[in-house]
């Protein structure tokens, strides 16, 4: 039969209480068979554009979430519209642009960079001159806790003037940790 | 103004927007920088120099 010991901290002064919950039933908490560091909350942001940004045919360019809803961690970078988590471990991505006044026939298109590279893309959009829509992407990724970072990027393919709509509802960029490693 | 992108297609006006999607990437970094060539890997037409993007 393994052993289990709790250890104290030798600096420190403070008394660490586990408290279990008002229950009337024998409940069993299993530990992994791993050693690692326990992730109480992990990160989680939300951010949104704030305004219009316009895109250009035929270049993959960085969309500019430039405002919080929410950064947990204080992870996400309102200046270079980048997340790095300082946990490592599993994300959950999602993301959205909502881009209207298109004026001609073309792709339009998000995806996700990861360190500098596109990692995985979203939805794309065959849009008709004068119509919009919000074109989204969702997917999951690993990060090291430390130098990995993730921006998303959108494509349009041809169309003259396409622009994002800074709204805060149509346009963002958010995520949060699964599962640490 | 033109964009990079309507200059290479000015140079080059047989580039199609398959090509845009495979063999070249435009990008652009949010960083004040504007478009520039990420990757030109055209099997036939060589990447265009500075000077006729200028």
């Amino acid at each position: 039969m393994s052993n289990a010991v709790l250890k104290g901290h030798a600096s420190g002064t403070g008394t660490v209480t586990i408290e279990t919950p008002n229950t009337n039933s024998d409940l069993t908490i299993s530990v992994p068979a791993r050693a690692g560091n326990m992730a109480v909350d992990g990160p989680a942001f939300s951010a949104y554009m704030a305004n219009n940004q316009i895109l250009s045919n035929g270049s993959y360019t960085k969309l500019q979430y430039n405002t919080e809803s929410w950064d947990t961690n204080s992870n996400y970078d309102t200046s270079l519209f980048r997340f790095t988590p300082t946990v490592a471990g599993y994300y959950q991505f999602n993301f959205t642009m909502g881009l209207y006044s298109a004026t001609s026939l073309g792709t339009r298109f998000i995806l996700l960079y990861k360190n500098g590279a596109a990692h995985k893309y979203g939805n794309y959009l065959d849009m008709t001159a004068g119509t919009g829509g919000v074109i989204t992407g969702s997917t999951q990724v690993y990060m090291n806790g430390s130098t990995d970072y993730v921006e998303i990027y959108g494509y349009v393919s041809s169309g003259g003037t396409n622009t994002i709509q800074g709204i805060a509802a149509q346009s963002y960029f958010e995520g949060c940790l699964m599962r640490a490693a | 103004m033109m964009t990079l992108y309507d200059k290479i297609i000015a140079l080059y006006p047989e580039l199609t927007t398959q090509d845009f999607l495979t063999v070249i990437t435009l990008q652009n970094d949010s960083d004040g920088k504007g478009d520039y060539i990420a990757k030109w890997d055209h099997p036939t037409l060589p990447k265009p120099t500075a000077e006729q993007l200028a």
